[in-house]
């Protein structure tokens, strides 16, 4: 299989196309706990798409930024799917969602203070140790700000010193954040420790109905902003060629559609000039 | 700041709209509340399309308040909902619409349960009455099957047809049997006869103890065909002779 440069975000409906796909260094990243399951047609297709493609496996429900550790059962379930897949890239968020029972669907906000450090790095460890290898942490898009000891690309770097991870810089979150809290985000992507970089997800974004353009949403249902390719064209100065994975979890267009969103990245990646066709 | 837990919980307690929260908690607030309500959806796609958008949002915001998921795997969440459902109002409108959630939810088992080789009926070819009826037939582990005194399984079937426009069965009991072939879900509706060969099989009983106790029930019904059904239907994983236990 080619060297992975710039990957797409697997849907089922995709599967055909995907399959059959010619483009060098296509990739394919899944979230975990949509095939967390025993059998059956998911993990068939799954299967299917890594014989022909890298996978990448991006966690969105161990809450590595809780109190709590990572559920046993949940660590089990995605031990089998690495050890099954043998995905080249594992990631998840410095978030959290899991309370006692009760999980929310969604990534909620870490406050950067030095025991929201001790428990992330307690998770990470614990995690990496259950699946014996490295995985990647994302930083968040943010809403609210929250108490914080540490900015956040030093707080990602503590991180990464503390346990060995790496780091997946979604600059779409890195651009969302800094709208919204007001900082800038050419200077947060200058912070951080471009070495510990493993991937690169970019993504659409969309203005809050009621706050308009001080409040910007991370909603994947769009393509890509200008400025979020800035960003991409910015940090790749800064990291050098990593993974792009390109994002997309409403209004779905077709493959093909996608697929020139993503060729947008290879053409970055490669230092190309994009010519429509 | 104070400590993580602390903060986890307020944060948690401002989502569930308890105390003075920032207005952008309402952020948080949605996106939770719609990640349970799109996987309900997904789960009981059924149910979802019958009664509606605007009655499904209604009945599943209700659901989701009093049993938010456990777990973040939301492929399986809402188990419990068809139960649920048969002890709200909407039930005295449809009468079938926990059957259907039933349904919806056995096809999910199906659809996800482990993988296993299923029994190829021209393997038993040459087998005479006598080893067939000391064998045992376990089902395969993704065979779900229901019956219900109300056609649930006649209006869930009809709704796999998207261009279905009207509905009207005909107002019995009836059974349904979901089978995994070639990782493809086939769905059949099923008359008592099969039902209780299933249940028999599931629970253990031998070829002829099932097949004895389902004469002795429906003394009308052509057990031949009814097993035939069964065998047929990818239902089951194997045979096993007791001769080969």
């Amino acid at each position: 299989m080619a060297h992975p440069t710039a990957g797409v975000a697997f849907k089922p409906q995709y599967f055909d196309e995907a399959i059959a796909a010619s483009a060098a260094g296509l990739w394919f990243e899944v979230h975990a706990e949509n095939y967390m399951v025993a059998g059956g047609p998911r993990l068939a297709m799954l299967e299917a798409l890594r014989a022909v493609r890298p996978l990448s496996l991006h966690g969105v429900g161990l809450s590595l930024g809780g109190t709590e550790r990572p559920d046993r059962d949940h660590l089990a379930a995605l031990k089998h799917l690495v050890d099954r897949f043998q995905p080249f890239l594992v990631s998840e968020h410095l978030a959290w969602s899991r309370i006692g029972e009760r999980c929310l669907p969604d990534l909620l906000p870490v406050p950067r203070t030095r025991e929201a450090l001790e428990m992330v790095t307690r998770n990470i460890n614990i995690v990496q140790d259950a699946l014996g290898c490295q995985i990647l942490i994302e930083n968040p898009a943010h809403y609210i700000a929250l108490g914080a000891d540490w900015d956040e690309p030093d707080f990602l770097c503590a991180i990464a010193r503390q346990t060995g991870c790496g780091l997946l810089i979604d600059v779409n979150n890195v651009a969302v954040a800094a709208n919204n809290l007001g900082y800038d985000a050419e200077d947060y992507l200058a912070a951080l420790p471009h070495a510990d970089i493993g991937e690169i997800h970019i993504a659409g974004h969309s203005m809050d109905p009621a706050f308009g353009a001080s409040l910007l949403i991370d909603s994947h249902d769009v393509p890509v902003s200008d400025s979020v390719w800035r960003l991409l064209e910015t940090l790749i100065d800064f990291a050098g060629d990593r993974p792009v994975l390109l994002e997309r979890d409403g209004n779905v267009p077709s493959f093909g559609d996608l697929m020139a969103e993503r060729n947008r990245a290879v053409a970055i990646l490669t230092g190309k000039v994009l010519v429509d066709a | 700041m104070p400590d993580l837990a602390t903060f986890q919980r307020h944060f948690v307690d401002l989502i569930d709209g308890y105390g003075d929260a920032d207005p952008l908690v309402s952020i948080y607030r949605n996106t939770s509340l719609k990640g349970a309500l799109d996987a309900l959806a997904d789960n009981y796609p059924t149910v979802a399309t019958i009664v509606g958008h605007e009655v499904f949002v209604r009945l599943a915001l209700a659901f989701v308040g009093e049993h938010p998921p456990g777990s973040p795997v939301l492929a399986v969440y809402g188990v419990g909902f068809a139960d649920w459902l048969e002890h709200q109002p909407i039930m005295g409108d449809l009468p079938y619409l926990s059957g259907v959630a039933l349904i919806d939810r056995l096809r999910t088992e199906t659809s996800m349960a482990p993988d296993a080789d299923l029994l190829d009926p021209a393997r038993l070819a040459g087998w005479d009455v006598e080893k067939w009826s000391r064998s045992a037939a376990p089902l395969h582990p993704a065979t779900r099957f229901g019956w219900f005194t109300v056609p649930a399984p006649s209006i869930w079937l009809a709704h796999l047809d998207p261009d279905t426009a009207e509905i009207a069965p005909e107002w019995r009991a009836e059974g349904i049997l979901l089978t995994r072939v070639d990782h493809e879900i086939v769905a059949r509706r099923i008359g008592a006869a099969e039902h209780r060969i299933l249940s028999g099989l599931r629970l253990g009983e031998t070829i002829g103890e099932a097949a004895a106790a389902t004469a002795k029930l429906y003394p009308h019904i052509d057990i031949a065909t009814a097993f035939r059904t069964v065998l047929e239907s990818g239902a089951l994983s194997s045979l096993r002779s007791k001769e080969f236990q």
